[in-house]
Formats: C-alpha cells, structure tokens, sequence
C-alpha cells in the first residue's frame, strides 16, 4: 500500500508513484496485498513467506490457465 | 459524470458513503470542452474521408480516433452504463465479497485497467490492420474506430460486468447457465476450435516473420534463455521481485536484438540461424509442447512480465512518435482492390472480409474469454467495469489504428511486394517487381533497388513476400521509430526489436492457448473417463497435451507448406473464428439482458450481435460456396481436383503433382473448417434467440447472478475522481488504518 503521501517532495512522490504503479502491474504487491488480507482476515494464523507465496501462485496457475490474447 | 443508478447510500453508520451520488450536470466549460472535441474529431474525419488530398497527415488519424473514442466513452457507454448495466456502488464486487488475498482481490482501477489492457492486447490488433491496408486506409480505419465503439468495447464491457455479477465466472460457464445444454455444448466446441485455429495462425505469423532471418531467429531464439533465467532468479534468487527481474530481462533482450545483428553478419551465424520456414515450424511446435507441459513459473509467467513491459513501452513509443513525426500518408483512402474480390494479399470482398480480417482492434471475441478471467475478480467497484471494460478495449482499438497507420506509412510498392505471396512473387525481387508494376497501381512505380536497399536497411537478405503482417508493421515501426530516435543507423535495430515485440506475445499465446485447450480437452474427455479429470495425472496431462499440439501444429505446417501462401487462405478462418467467437458472447450478453427484462435497450448488444452474425455467416458461406477459386475453399479444391484428374502437373502457383495434392487436401481442411464454424455459429444465436423469446413472453428465469451483498469501501468509477469523489475520497483517507479498506495494489 505504498500509495504516494501528501507532505513529501515533488520528486519523490513521482518515485514513489511510478514504484507503485509499476509494482502493481507487474504483480509483485500482490504479495503485500495478501499479507494485508491475512493479517485482516486471519490474524491468528501465520502468513506464507514471500517465497511460498508465489510458489502457491504458480502452482494456482499451472491448475487454472489462461489464455493471452491474440 | 452522472450516475442515477445509486444514490449515496451508506451500509454502515460508521463509514462514510460508499458510492458517490449524480454529478453536477453539465456547466458551461463541460459544454464548451465536449463541442471543441466534437469538432476536432469532426474536422479530423473530414480530412480522412472527404478532402483526401495527394497525401493526408497521420495526425489526423489519432485526432479522429481520440475524438470518437473520447464521445463515445463519454456518451455511448454512459447510455449502457446508466440503461443496460445499472452498476450498483453500494453492492460489494466479488473482489471485496470474496477476498481471499490471492485471485480475489480488490485492486486499484488504474493499475487493473493496465493488468486488462495487457492481457486484452497481443499481436491481433497489430496484424489485422496491416493486411486489411490492401483496401486502402479508410476501411479500415472506420472499422476499427466505429466497430471499437459500438461493438467491441460494448461487449468487453458487458462481458466484463456480467461475468463480475456471477463471482467471476468464465464465458463457458455463462454460455451453459444461459443458453443451455446445448448452446453451452456448442459455446465449448467452438472455444476449443478457436483456440486452435487461432494458435496455429499466430504462430505461423511468427514462422513467417523468422524464416531465413538468422537475425529475428537468434534474438527470438535467446527469449528462452532469458526468461528461464528470470524464472531461476524468480523462484531461488530473489523470490516475488517482479519489477527488478523484468527490467533485467528487457536489458537482456535488447542485448539479444544487438547481438543478433552482430552474429548474423558473421559467417557461422549466418549458417546456423539462417533455416527455412519448415524448421522454424517445428522448432515452434516442439517450444509449444514443452513449454505448455512445464510449470508456468519455468518459461510462461516470466515471459508475460516481459511482454507485459514490452506491450507498454512499445505502444507508448509509438503514439509518441507518430505524433512527433506526423508522417505524411499516400496510399489512397479507397485502393483499386477495395471493390474487387482478387486483391493480393487477401482474396474477398471489402465485404465481408474486411471485417473478419480486422478482428482485435474493432470487435474480438477472444477478450471475451479474459473479461471473463482474472478481470472480474480484481475490480474494486461495480461503476469500474465502463473504464476498465469499455476504456480498456478502446485503448486496445488506438494500437489497431497506430499499427494501420506505421503500415501505410511505407512506400505502398513495396508493401505489397513484402505480402504478396511467394506463388504471386516467385519470391525474388525481379519477380515482385514485375508482379507489384503489373498490378497497374496509380502512383505506384517499384523499383529493384528500392527492395534491395530496405532489405539492407532492415539487415535482412529480402523483404520480399514476407507475409503475415508483422514484416511489414515491424518495416512500418522501423521507420516511424528511427526519424523519431536514433536516425537510418538504427532501422534494422527497429525492426528487429519489432519483430521480437511481436513474436514475443506470439510464443506466450501459443504457450497459454495450448494449455487452456488441454485443460478443456482433458475436461471432456472426463465425461468419458474420469480419471482425465485429474489435471495434475501426468500421462493425461501429456497425452492431451500433444493431441492439442499436434491439432495446431498440422494447421500451422498445412499454412507453412502450402503452395498458395498459407496465410493469405488461413488468415479469413482466424478472423472468422474470433468473430464467431464473439458472436457467442454478445449472444450470452443479449439472453442476460433479455432476462434483465431490459427490453427497450436490447439493440445495444443485438447491433453488434446482428452485425458479428451477418459478418460470420456471410464470411462462412462465401468461403463455402464461392465459385471464384480464391474465394471459396470448395471451389479451389475441385478446380485442384478436376485438374489433377485431367492429368495436368501444374496450375496456379502449384508447380508439381504433389503440391497440388497438398492444395485439394489443405482446402478440404479449410472447407469443413468453415461449414463447423458457421454451424456452431447458428446453433448459438438461435439458442440465444430462443432466450429472449421466452424472456419477451415473460417466462420466469433463473437469475444467475450471485446474492447482493453490501459494500464496504469506496473508489472512483473513472480515471479522473469527479469532485464528489474525491470528497468522499478525504473522508475514507481520513478513518483511521485499520478502519482502511484493503486495497491490494
């Protein structure tokens, strides 16, 4: 949830919000997307690793594919 | 931008609203901001389609588009929204209803709206518009823009909402609900033959692009070990670093496309990368098999993060540099074979084959298929669905038009030199010459050296008949790109960057397309034996695998093989297949809206419906039963048959006994392709219409759509926050943390 602050410099909003946007469209704050839902939704429960994140994530892919377009 | 569809409502005492209520209405500088775009659209289509002096400026091509795009997403969706669609903002989107963290998630609109962009737009709307430039520049050109608005978006859209209403469900499960056993039955079929028809015709698009270029092959070739090495990097060196993993790989595949150009000028490159179309098609299908058989975290999901970025960037570049270098444009609106059915690139009429030859761009039913995939699950608000859906094809619709546009902005001589096929050519350059000055085109006047030095140029050994459309766009790009950077030094980098760009998505269709169509195989197959069912049961897994394979891989070689140039005969059977496609889905759409018991607004998804059924039976029938052999498949395979009966050892461009073989079964194929096709195509719209005449007696149906459940969280509908939303907007940023919606990304 880096979304760019208020009281920060020019600039580094800039930074900030290209960061989030590019990390939002290649995927990679899903991870932090679902540590927020675990920590919400299941706080008694210990959340996956980064690294076992994306394995499940992969693994869900290579069960439910879909198509690129053409 | 108003919407009476929800008042402000609150679900919970202790949060603010969660939808924002009608606008302000119009005001005097809305009013006068509408009238200039109308008028800058207006005076742009004049230059198009009225003045159409010696030469017309490319600016007015994307002030055309923007225009209309920017009036019909304004007004006509705003019609769809506030009639057919009615989104509720106080009803929770399965994203927040569902959340589970993982596919579930609510996700900020201008990230989604690139993730549905991303996945919408691959090669089609890049290839089309190419091949349908032998018509001359405004077919096409309308097609795309007026087709997007009143077509194509329209059913990304509804698609989008609809499936959203129904937790995400996917075009099939929709088409069974809605349509029945049989509709449904069909809707599967025609999805599985599609996928096929349209894997196999993407990749011989790649074939063509790569047969004996050691260049575009080296630097095709060294995407795999790229993204093998992102998939390493990915999975044990730096878990989840998406960003940082896909900008080493884009440094690395501009170090493949330099180097490639290094290792074909020395004289061991140039004998190793140099292979014929053959080869590289079954080089094609053996990726295809193995890349569809190993996890997705080895070759697929890295080589999406590249596409991904590459899609982007490229598109970006390109608007840029076609609005910096306005290129002056002389193909003429109306060409000489826009009335005729003989044109050389493609045989058929304007209609109906400009419009299956322009399918991605106008109107594709394949999006259909992705609006009912992960989209759905991440949309954070019910009002999202215009901009993501309805904005989201039309930004698809602007690439159609940036690649119609690089397309005629070269010499038109040797555009058709480059997509004439080798039967027309004989595949030299005396040939195309002869061939391009003998087809009588005014102001048309190739010369030898015009072919050899852009082959130079390009740092290819010929341009000559390389068809499939990605050629003559890379060619396109190359130029527009190098008087925008770089200069002439830096047109055969263009150009192979180009084709890597476009064979790139190619190979990831064609890894995910096979895998989809296993799935749906082995799905079918469970009817019959259960144990198919298991996807994770390897022999069944590689069994259907290789069937789908060798299903895509026969039409590909039968394209690549084929002595009257393969694409020019498969390319109207892709068209038709995605607009069959889309036929079922607006059929889907118009049952729901018919059960929606919206019956004043039918005709918004029964004009495109009428329009795409038309088109593909039309399209279907002609390739049927045309008696003119370039047309009709039948009839080329009897003229191929009587022939060979009588003895003859040539006809055509078939220059021996056994092409001609090649040629009566390769139009046997094609013809019972067409007869399934537009049988299916019938069996839907009929079901369809069955639907809504049950609806319009008043039947009670079943309303599929999932429980309302209240929401809990606001966002803006559209790119720009309105004033009232962004009101609303203090008031959400202003509860404390915890109180905060999750907002994944």
């Amino acid at each position: 949830m880096a979304r760019p602050g208020v009281d920060v410099p020019v600039a580094r909003r800039v930074w900030r919000g290209l960061r989030w946007y590019l990390h939002g469209l290649t995927g990679e704050s899903r991870y932090e997307a679902y540590l927020d839902h675990e920590r919400r939704a299941h706080p008694d429960r210990t959340p996956l690793s980064r690294a076992e994140f994306w394995r499940g994530v992969h693994a869900d892919q290579d069960r439910n594919p879909q198509g690129r377009c053409c | 931008m108003s919407n009476d569809a929800a008042p402000a409502a609150t679900t919970e005492r202790e949060l603010p609203p969660v939808a924002a209520g009608p606008g302000r209405g119009w005001t005097p500088q809305k009013i006068a901001l509408w009238a200039a775009i109308a008028l800058l659209g207006g005076v742009a289509w004049t230059m198009l389609a009225i003045v159409r002096g010696e030469t017309v400026n490319a600016i007015w091509f994307v002030f055309a588009a923007a225009c209309t795009y920017l009036i019909g997403y304004r007004f006509y969706a705003q019609v769809i929204e506030r009639y057919v669609v009615r989104p509720d903002d106080t009803r929770a989107t399965p994203a927040e209803h569902l959340a589970n963290g993982k596919d579930y998630v609510a996700t900020d609109r201008r990230v989604l709206f690139g993730h549905h962009f991303a996945a919408i737009a691959g090669a089609g709307p890049l290839v089309g518009p190419v091949l349908a430039a032998q018509m001359g520049y405004l077919p096409g050109t309308l097609w795309i823009i007026v087709g997007v608005v009143l077509a194509g978006a329209v059913q990304d859209y509804l698609v989008l909402f609809f499936s959203m209403r129904r937790g995400g469900r996917s075009l099939g499960q929709m088409a069974r609900e809605e349509l029945g056993r049989i509709g449904g039955a069909a809707a599967i079929v025609a999805t599985l033959l599609i996928m096929v028809i349209i894997t196999a015709i993407l990749a011989l698009v790649v074939v063509n692009a790569l047969g004996e270029s050691p260049w575009g092959v080296f630097s095709v070739a060294m995407t795999v070990p790229i993204a093998l090495f992102m998939g390493a990097y990915l999975r044990w060196l730096r878990p989840g670093r998406i960003t940082e993993v896909s900008l080493i790989g884009f440094v690395l595949l501009m170090a493949a496309i330099i180097g490639g150009g290094v290792i074909a000028d020395t004289a061991w490159g140039a004998e190793l990368f140099t292979l014929d179309r053959t080869t590289i098609a079954w080089g094609i299908i053996i990726y295809g098999f193995v890349a569809a058989v190993l996890p997705v975290w080895v070759l697929l999901a890295p080589r999406d993060y590249l596409s991904t970025f590459m899609k982007i960037g490229v598109i970006l570049a390109l608007a840029l540099a076609i609005v910096v270098v306005r290129p002056e444009i002389s193909v003429p609106a109306f060409s000489e074979f826009a009335s005729g059915e003989t044109g050389p690139v493609w045989p058929g009429a304007l209609f109906p084959f400009l419009f299956v030859t322009i399918a991605c761009g106008a109107l594709s039913g394949f999006h259909a298929l992705i609006s009912s995939g992960t989209t759905p699950k991440m949309l954070e608000k019910e009002r999202q669905t215009r901009f993501i859906g309805y904005g989201g094809m039309l930004m698809e619709s602007f690439v159609a038009i940036m690649a119609l546009v690089a397309a005629i902005s070269i010499d038109r001589g040797i555009y058709f030199a480059m997509n004439a096929s080798a039967g027309a050519t004989g595949g030299t350059v005396e040939g195309a010459v002869a061939f391009v000055n003998g087809l009588g085109l005014t102001g048309v006047n190739l010369t030898p050296e015009m072919l050899t030095s852009t082959a130079e140029a390009v740092g290819e050994e010929s341009i000559v008949s390389r068809t499939g459309g990605a050629p003559t766009l890379a060619l396109g790009l190359a130029q527009v790109m190098q008087s925008f950077i770089g200069g002439p030094a830096l047109m055969s980098f263009w150009y192979h960057f180009a084709i890597m760009f476009e064979a790139l998505f190619i190979l990831t269709a064609v890894d995910a397309g096979t895998r989809v169509a296993r799935f749906m195989l082995q799905d079918t197959l469970g009817n019959l034996a259960p144990r198919f069912r298991d996807t994770s049961w390897l022999p069944g897994a590689w069994l259907c695998t290789a069937i789908m394979v060798a299903a895509w891989g026969a039409v590909l070689l039968m394209g690549v093989t084929d002595p009257l140039g393969g694409i020019n005969t498969l390319f109207p059977l892709f068209g038709i297949a995605n607009q069959l496609l889309a036929a079922i889905a607006l059929a889907v759409v118009l049952a729901i809206v018919a059960q929606r018991r919206t019956f004043r607004w039918l005709w918004i998804p029964a004009l495109p419906l009428a329009f795409v059924a038309v088109v593909t039976i039309t399209a279907s029938f002609q390739k049927i039963f045309s008696p003119v052999p370039a047309v009709g498949y039948w009839a080329q395979h009897a003229s191929y048959r009587d022939a060979l009966a009588a003895g003859q050892t040539s006809l055509g461009s078939a220059d021996t006994v056994e092409e001609m073989q090649a040629v009566v079964r390769n139009t046997a194929i094609q013809g019972t392709l067409s007869i399934v096709f537009v049988v299916l195509a019938i069996v839907v719209i009929i079901a369809a219409l069955v639907v809504v005449a049950r609806a319009l007696r008043g039947a009670q149906l079943t309303d599929h759509e999932d429980a309302r459940v209240p929401s809990r969280r606001f966002a803006p509908a559209g790119l720009v926050p309105t004033r009232e939303e962004r009101e609303l907007q203090r008031q959400w940023d202003a509860l404390p943390a915890d109180q905060q919606p999750s907002r994944g990304h």
